[in-house]
């Protein structure tokens, strides 16, 4: 074998090598996987939504602790003399506000809740699909130890990374 | 020695150069905030509707403003007047660019009045900025209602700051939306573009 030839096959080598690396870097398919659960609870947008939902029950309990003194007062004026209509009348007029108002506060605040859940989840999940699209994955598996997810190595554990980037989407940064 | 007669005249000019990059002619701020628009517009996409967010610097809402301003005093006394002042632009429209922010994803035609009236009416109270530890409100909007014939809505909004000498810190735009159920939506811009703005000068 002179020296060219062997330089030939070396540089054949090399070059067919180089093929089967990018040929296998491009048709590597990029899964990587994040905690989901751990995601939701550290997106900025979900603790800001809570502390407005909070406010809000704060000024609400306030009402309604209000109008259960009013209740009490009109049950120890019912229990001062028993048979005085009058006093039937307003204790049970304060008595079905309490209950009316009680229950349309629990409706609101469920309603509201589901409101800022769709509003959280509305942007997580643009955030997450960016973050696929910015970092060419094929996929991005979301698993919070129910099961979906049984086995990934650490190195595909995207979570902490996703956590910041969420939220400094979200701070529109 | 000879090496230092050689730098000297050539760190002066690089240093020159980058002095007079900062005062701009009209058409070199116009070809400036062109060349920027990345850092003077920011998108964010949300249940479908599309919020894009343009900074307009003092300089250059002078310039699309005031055609033919011909002397350094017209543009003082107009820079006087813009002072302190962080002017912004919201387009909201449908991510398809089919609809304006009025009519799309409506579920019932009522929808349409009810946001007619909070954005034309009601939206002030939702916009606001924060500046370091300053919140500062919206005291200026305009709702430019287009009749559906762009895909867009444009909100004109203007907010004063605290201490207009200060340099600027970090600033975030931030829309609590009550209507679209897109959530707080916050943009932010950077002190470092904001205490480098070009300045416009009249040759």
């Amino acid at each position: 074998m002179t020296k060219r030839t062997v330089l030939l096959f070396l540089l054949t080598n090399i070059m067919v090598a180089a093929g089967i690396i990018i040929y296998v870097e491009a048709t590597r398919t990029k899964t990587y996987y994040i905690d989901l659960q751990k995601v939701y609870t550290e997106f900025e947008l979900k603790t800001e939504l809570e502390q407005k939902l909070e406010a809000m029950v704060s000024i609400t309990n306030e009402q309604l602790d209000s109008l259960e003194m009013q209740a009490r007062v009109a049950n120890n004026h019912l229990q001062m003399s028993p048979s005085d209509q009058n006093r039937i009348r307003e204790y049970n007029r304060v008595m079905e506000r309490y209950v009316t108002r009680s229950e349309e506060f629990d409706i609101q605040k469920k309603q509201v809740a589901e409101e800022y859940d769709q509003q959280v989840w509305g942007q997580l999940n643009e955030y997450i699909r960016e973050y696929g699209k910015e970092n060419n994955c094929d996929f991005i598996l979301a698993g919070n130890g129910d099961g979906s997810i049984m086995y990934s190595t650490d190195s595909r554990d995207i979570t902490d990374k996703m956590i910041t980037y969420v939220n400094g989407k979200y701070q529109g940064k | 020695m000879r090496k230092l007669l050689f730098i000297i005249p050539v760190v002066s000019l690089v240093l020159l150069s980058c002095s007079d990059r900062r005062t701009l002619s009209p058409e070199q701020y116009i070809a400036w905030a062109k060349a920027s628009q990345k850092e003077l517009i920011k998108t964010k996409e949300i249940n479908g509707y599309r919020f894009t967010l343009k900074f307009q610097p003092a300089e250059l809402l002078i310039l699309k403003n005031a055609e033919g301003l011909t002397s350094e005093d017209a543009l003082d006394s107009m820079k006087k007047i813009q002072k302190g002042i962080v002017n912004l632009v919201m387009d909201i429209g449908s991510t398809d660019n089919q609809q304006s922010l009025l009519r799309a994803n409506l579920a019932v035609e009522e929808e349409y009045y009810q946001r007619m009236y909070y954005y034309t009416t009601d939206v002030q109270k939702d916009l606001y900025l924060v500046e370091g530890k300053d919140t500062l409100p919206c005291v200026f909007y305009h709702f430019e209602q287009t009749f559906n014939i762009t895909p867009v809505n444009s909100m004109i909004m203007e907010f004063e700051r605290k201490d207009p000498n200060a340099p600027y810190k970090d600033i975030y735009f931030i829309y609590e939306d009550r209507i679209l159920n897109a959530g707080i939506i916050k943009f932010q811009y950077k002190k470092s573009f904001l205490n480098n703005l070009p300045k416009l000068k009249i040759l």
